[in-house]
């Protein structure tokens, strides 16, 4: 240990006494600047918050305030835009817009920046501020590198959903393979029902995963489309994925006809659980008399899922002394019914 | 050179080694964590957090939180547990047979009466003695079971989720409102993911209000502040870093969000390790490896969890040991994936981190200064180079708390005033004398209890959260 030089030691001490003291010094520069900052926020929101206000109201000359705004402060003012704009809606909303247009432009160039973080940043004020059109920045953001980027983007098209973005979405469903298929449903649906279309023409197209064939089929259910209910059933019969199959009986429990409930009593029988319980669920809300005796025998189904959700089918039938049997008995199957029994009483 | 000579020699070299190495580690993580941590903060001023609430798509979740003995907090974090802005989730206290009120506080708290709930899994508990539902608010529910231990209530809780995800949380945790849509980002992102943690912060010295943190402040006792640079170092330097080198070994019990089913096809929680948290995630990246599953596990440094830390030695020095123990059964129990390629950076990167320098560490660390004290002693070490060599290790450890305080200062800025910033700073520099050989001492002696494999809770005492008075 004595062969290291002292000197070195000593150095290598003193280097990193150094690198102590700036790293102290960094936290209370940047505390300072912080503030500083902060302050400066203030000063300037207080400035902005009565114009604003103001164009709110329609008393002033919207598009005059975002060019008074000096070069400098714009990168704030967007930022503080934005924030209003997220609250509003109709007429209000476009006098904010309105206000933003002319700052657009020192926008732009950053949605081309080197870091994706920034690159985002620029796609969400895009999309808050910019109005909506063919071929916009934010279609192209779509097909960017970073999935951080194209996630933004697919969420600020979602805020501002127009046909041609329902299609460009559509196309790029490729892109949010990796996503939650919920979610993915979630965004899809947010777009209204100009991507119902789409959506249907994509059910059975087995290019796409089954995590994505099943996210369309959901935001088809939320989006409550009625011509869905056609595509799946069309769908279902020859589709081999369970997941993509469980999601196909949820849109025939949404939307469908009484002529699709075959379709989800053979979809009852199937081997995989996940494709019982979507259509035992469905047969507990919308089956009728013919499927009680169905919803019983589910109640002793391998999967508990399926059998809590016969229990519950049942209970909404009005056939709860179905449960009361099973309930007084032992396992699984009486807990559920116990359990369903106790939140079905008044 | 004699014998004695050469063992002095010898180990003060390992010392040394081991110094180098750990600190190499750290300074790495640090920076990693420094790039990680800008980027994250950048992205999030894209992210509308709340968003997921209005548009529908989260899972519902269920927060699964075991108590023990929890009557002076149980109330204030199960307030605040129900006050959380999420659009669907159950809260789910599993009572692990406690010898105080807790059970009898919660039932006069939320008005809870007896109901019955199905079972969704069966992974073997102690025996739950009833389950109560919250007639004030049906989200609440308790489940009273025999004593079993922190994995055994875990493992009963997960027995009765309902949800594809559960929050683990532990009792006395206080979770900020946004913390679940905050830490649910990662599992709608990416559909592979099966567990993320959320940093945990110290609630001493925060002013809080109905079960939530109002005033962030810095705990009067010395020995809490030292937890507060400790935590910021831990999960600001270490775990964020961990999480850019894609390598996250360890979420919290204290706050941590899991896929329901890859959890019960692993078996739950090991109910024979006090590290049962860390074994987890350890156990999950294992079988992922094994089955050929892609999986990713993460650390989400915003979604925050506040906890009421230890200010005796006594009860600090008993945790800290625990969690050691905890690290060292860990490690033993998975020692297969020490090294081996097959496990890909945990196997080849996370595990000889943890086992070489954090298990082993305090033994060399004790040894070495030991030896030290002994060569310098005996004038078989020149004492300017011994005094040089302190120093540099005190500027290494201040460097790397004051980095991590500087994380802090650069991203989430929870502590406002700038006493609390210098006060943080001041604590940095005291901590690296006497404080750090102290924790090394703990640690040792987790080693050593795990060698003698004792179990058990452990005692926490608490104080309770300092509520501000009613205005």
């Amino acid at each position: 240990m004595t062969a290291l030089p002292l000197t070195d030691v000593i150095d290598a001490a003193s280097a990193l006494t150094i690198a102590a003291l700036v790293a102290a010094a960094g936290a209370v520069g940047l505390r300072i600047r912080n503030a500083l900052v902060a302050r400066r926020w203030e000063r300037m929101e207080q400035r902005w918050a009565e114009r604003l206000l103001d164009v709110l109201s329609g008393d002033g000359p919207p598009p005059d305030l975002g060019r008074e705004i000096a070069p400098a402060e714009r990168p704030y003012f967007i930022e503080f835009l934005g924030r209003f704009v997220r609250r509003v809606a109709g007429p209000e909303r476009e006098r904010l817009l309105a206000v933003a247009r002319p700052l657009l432009p020192g926008i732009r160039p950053r949605l081309r920046a080197w870091s994706a973080a920034r690159r985002a940043v620029a796609v969400d004020t895009f999309g808050l501020l910019a109005p909506p059109g063919p071929g916009d920045e934010l279609v192209a953001a779509l097909d960017d590198h970073s999935p951080f980027v194209a996630m933004v983007a697919a969420r600020a098209l979602a805020r501002r959903p127009t046909p041609d973005h329902a299609r460009a979405m559509v196309a790029h469903l490729q892109r949010f393979d990796r996503w939650r298929p919920s979610y993915l449903a979630a965004i899809l649906a947010a777009f209204g029902p100009e991507i119902a279309p789409a959506l249907r023409s994509r059910l059975g197209d087995r290019t796409l995963s089954p995590g994505i064939r099943a996210a369309a089929a959901d935001a088809l259910s939320r989006l409550n489309d009625p011509q869905a209910a056609d595509a799946a059933a069309a769908t279902l019969p020859g589709e081999p994925d369970p997941e993509v199959r469980a999601a196909l009986v949820r849109v025939l429990g949404q939307v469908g006809r009484p002529e699709h409930l075959p379709l989800v009593r053979q979809a009852a029988e199937a081997p995989e659980a996940a494709v019982r319980l979507a259509a035992i669920r469905t047969l507990g809300a919308i089956g009728g008399p013919a499927d009680v005796e169905r919803l019983a025998a589910a109640l002793h189904d391998p999967s508990r899922w399926v059998a809590e959700h016969a229990a519950r089918g049942l209970a909404r039938a009005g056939r709860g002394e179905l449960l009361a049997p099973v309930a007084a008995g032992e396992g699984t199957a009486a807990l559920i019914a116990r359990e369903v029994l106790a939140e079905a009483a008044p | 050179m004699t014998g004695a000579a050469l063992l002095i020699l010898l180990i003060n070299g390992g010392a040394l080694l081991y110094f180098v190495v750990l600190n190499a580690v750290y300074v790495v993580t640090t920076l990693v964590a420094l790039v990680s941590l800008r980027r994250y903060a950048a992205g999030l001023k894209a992210v509308d957090v709340t968003d997921v609430l209005t548009l529908g798509g989260a899972p519902p979740v269920t927060i699964v939180a075991p108590a023990y003995n929890e009557e002076a907090t149980c109330v204030e974090s199960v307030r605040s547990l129900l006050t959380l802005e999420y659009a669907d989730y159950e809260v789910l206290v599993v009572n692990d047979g406690s010898r105080d009120g807790t059970l009898a506080r919660l039932v006069e708290a939320f008005d809870l009466v007896p109901a019955p709930r199905a079972p969704t899994a069966d992974i073997p508990t102690r025996p739950v003695r009833q389950a109560y539902r919250s007639r004030s608010h049906p989200a609440l529910w308790v489940l009273d079971k025999e004593n079993g231990g922190k994995a055994d209530a875990l493992n009963a809780g997960l027995d009765h989720v309902r949800t594809p995800l559960f929050c683990a949380i532990d009792a006395d945790s206080l979770l900020e409102r946004d913390a679940l849509a905050r830490i649910v980002r990662p599992f709608l992102q990416d559909d592979t993911t099966v567990a993320a943690g959320g940093i945990i912060r110290i609630a001493n010295g925060c002013t809080v209000r109905a079960g939530v943190v109002t005033d962030v402040g810095l705990p009067a006792s010395f020995l809490a502040r030292i937890q507060v640079v400790e935590y910021l170092r831990s999960f600001l330097g270490g775990r964020v870093g961990w999480d850019g080198l894609r390598a996250t070994l360890i979420i919290s019990g204290a706050f941590g969000m899991f896929k329901r089913a890859p959890v019960i096809e692993a078996g739950g929680y090991d109910t024979t390790t006090v590290g049962e948290d860390m074994e987890l995630v350890v156990r999950l990246h294992r079988r992922c490896r094994e089955l050929g599953r892609p999986c990713r596990i993460t650390f989400v440094p915003d979604p925050v969890a506040w906890t009421e830390c230890p200010e005796s030695l006594r009860v600090l020095g008993r945790q800290r040991e625990r969690w050691h123990r905890g690290l060292a059964e860990v490690l033993w129990r998975h020692r297969r994936m020490l090294g081996n390629p097959r496990y890909g950076r945990i196997g080849l990167v996370a595990m000889p981190y943890f086992v070489f320098l954090e298990l082993l560490g305090p033994i060399v660390e004790l040894l070495g200064y030991g030896v030290f004290v002994a060569a310098v002693v005996t004038g078989r070490l020149d004492h300017r180079w011994a005094v040089a060599f302190l120093l540099l290790a005190f500027a290494l450890g201040l460097a790397l708390s004051l980095a991590a305080i500087s994380l802090e200062e650069l991203t989430f800025r929870r502590y406002p005033k700038l006493r609390h910033l210098f006060a943080l700073m001041g604590v940095a520099v005291a901590e690296a004398v006497g404080y750090h050989q102290l924790s090394a001492w703990w640690r040792f002696r987790g080693l050593l209890a795990a060698l003698r494999r004792k179990h058990g809770w452990g005692e926490m005492t608490r104080k309770g959260f300092a509520t501000a008075a009613p205005r």
